[in-house]
């Protein structure tokens, strides 16, 4: 009988760090100043030592290539724990419109923040919120039996008007001239400010340590609330403290990249088929390949063009819409079935 | 064992219990009969504290349902749903080692005695050979065989039993059966809902008939499948005839009342 054991979960974990630390050096070396790995490798181990390459790697590219594994992780946990909370395997952050309502929550205060005094700091907390506002707004409209397909069909419309609502607002403060407006609806790392990665780390950290205890709770309860419920788990309880957590995560993620969309669809689907859908391997395992993946992303969406610089949420919804559209054929028959 | 004392319930806005008392003994297999929407599925409900009764009272081993935590009440009494959706593909092991999860902590992972548990569970429905395919590939009589042995690796002493052969084959039919028998043997108590009443006379102790929401006869299979009783809850003209070996078979004839 296949079961998870502690020692194959640690292995699996122990690749994908690898492949967070080896994808980090390829996002460290890569760039218009290309480096070679043993320079990127000495500048981080000698951060004391003085010139040109050092500085590339940790000042230019390192709170870029931290920042987008930050990002990745809790775009791609938060997916995670969507799909296990509404047990459907097309939930995600974005397709729900939790993404949106982060990025409104944002918008809110960089557009209006000020005149009520609001400093830029206040934006993670507002997308933070925003997420929440989201997500407890989905499960009024649509129930908490919603089928799958209302809960999609409620994204789309989430989508809609909050994308709506964050050109609005960005009109209104005038900040339609520049791309920051762009940035956010496309979702990209071009702008982030190294005073931002503490706050989404601590919320990465925060939506985490509320997952994990939880992720036996979270298997029992792809089987069914009241199967979960004859099983010891106090559903309620745990429902609660997941959303938070997922919207927490979200918030994070928006708050410095934007409306980046799919990593939280692609990332959970590709490691379940990988490792299997035990949420207890399934969370951590979705933090270090989200992070991963978003990193090697937007790497290549800095050095595609050369010069020039692709959002990289144009990348992952380039990828991640193929992808959807394959599981909605792939899941139809059985989560849409009456 | 398990004693519902007068127990009415409310789903959505309909009254589907209606002052049910019943008590099931330690070792017993009561089987639970009755027409579509008489409330049997909703007992179940009640008794596993999904839903709150609005009025009466429900006790587990001497001690009311209500003092029970959600993980204390999982290892002494386990339900076998009729069917489940489950939206990810895990595999017919690890759903069946889910049942050792009220005994577990909250962290970490089964323990090898776990493992045995399940195996064992597995063995005892016949299914190790599944244990290592996708839930999401089964049949509806190979899930219900699943959920069978989640519940047995749950080591309950109460198994409520929501249809359990529904999706079974013949020889399932008659296997499933032998096992509740065997469980009971072991000193656990099944409270069975079945429709095959043939099955419930020969594999249950006594049988209960639900009506409308109220408990309309309880006792030895030969003092409650009689025509009028039958008449009076399935609304059927029916044949009662035994067999030479002395067990009793139920023959539908028609409707009455349409």
């Amino acid at each position: 009988m296949k079961v998870l054991t502690a020692r194959r979960a640690a292995g699996v974990l122990v690749l994908l760090s690898l492949a967070v630390v080896g994808s980090a050096i390829v996002g460290l070396a890569a760039g218009p100043s290309s480096l070679s790995p043993s320079e990127v490798v000495s500048a981080l181990l000698a951060p004391e030592r003085e010139g040109a390459a050092a500085d590339i790697v940790l000042r230019v590219r390192l709170p870029r290539v931290a920042l987008s594994l930050l990002v990745g992780a809790s775009l791609a946990v938060s997916g995670v724990l969507f799909q296990a909370l509404l047990r459907n395997p097309l939930a995600d952050p974005f397709v729900l419109g939790v993404s949106g309502g982060a990025a409104l929550g944002g918008i809110a205060v960089l557009s209006l923040g000020s005149a009520v005094g609001l400093s830029q700091a206040a934006v993670p907390p507002a997308a933070f919120a925003g997420a929440l506002a989201t997500t407890l707004l989905l499960g009024l409209v649509s129930g908490s039996r919603a089928s799958p397909t209302s809960l999609l069909l409620t994204g789309v419309v989430f989508n809609a008007f909050a994308s709506a609502g964050i050109v609005f607002l960005a009109s209104l403060a005038g900040m339609n001239e520049g791309a920051g407006v762009f940035l956010w609806l496309i979702g990209s790392l071009s702008s982030v400010r190294a005073d931002v990665a503490g706050w989404v780390a601590l919320f990465l950290l925060a939506g985490l340590a509320c997952a994990l205890p939880l992720a036996r709770s979270l298997n029992l309860l792809t089987l069914g609330e009241e199967a979960a419920q004859q099983l010891g788990v106090d559903v309620a309880r745990v429902q609660r403290v997941l959303l938070v957590a997922a919207s927490l995560m979200v918030g994070a993620a928006v708050s410095v990249a934007g409306l980046v969309g799919f990593v939280g669809l692609i990332i959970p689907h590709l490691l379940r088929l990988l490792i299997g859908p035990d949420h207890r391997l399934l969370i951590p395992s979705a933090a270090l390949a989200g992070g991963a993946f978003l990193l090697l992303c937007d790497t290549a969406a800095r050095t595609l063009l050369g010069g020039r610089e692709l959002p990289v949420g144009a990348l992952t919804s380039l990828a991640g819409g193929p992808v959807f559209l394959w599981l909605l054929r792939r899941h139809q028959q059985r989560i849409f079935a009456p | 064992m398990l004693a519902f004392q007068g127990i009415s319930a409310v789903a959505g806005s309909r009254e589907v219990l209606r002052g049910v008392t019943l008590s099931l003994a330690a070792g017993e297999v009561l089987t639970l009969a009755g027409p579509n929407g008489a409330g049997k599925t909703t007992l179940f409900r009640v008794a596993s504290r999904v839903l709150r009764p609005t009025a009466g009272s429900v006790s587990l081993l001497g001690r009311p349902l209500d003092a029970y935590s959600r993980r204390e009440l999982a290892r002494v009494l386990a339900v076998v749903p009729q069917d489940a959706v489950i939206a990810f593909p895990f595999r017919v092991g690890e759903v069946v080692l889910m049942g050792r999860s009220p005994h577990l902590g909250p962290l970490g992972f089964e323990t090898p005695a776990d493992l045995e548990r399940a195996r064992e569970a597995m063995a005892r429905v016949g299914i190790e050979a599944l244990a290592d395919r996708s839930v999401l590939e089964l049949s509806g009589g190979e899930r219900q065989l699943v959920l069978l042995a989640r519940a047995l690796a749950q080591d309950p002493r109460v198994l409520l039993l929501d249809e359990p052969t529904a999706h079974l084959d013949l020889r399932h039919r008659v296997s499933v059966a032998a096992l509740v028998r065997e469980l009971a043997r072991e000193g656990r108590s099944a409270l069975v809902v079945s429709h095959d009443l043939g099955l419930a006379a020969r594999s249950g102790d006594r049988i209960a008939l639900l009506r409308a929401g109220e408990l309309h006869a309880v006792g030895a299979p030969r003092e409650v499948l009689t025509p009028a009783h039958l008449r009076a809850t399935f609304e059927v003209e029916a044949e009662i005839l035994t067999a030479a070996d002395g067990t009793l078979h139920v023959v539908p004839k028609r409707a009455t009342g349409c």
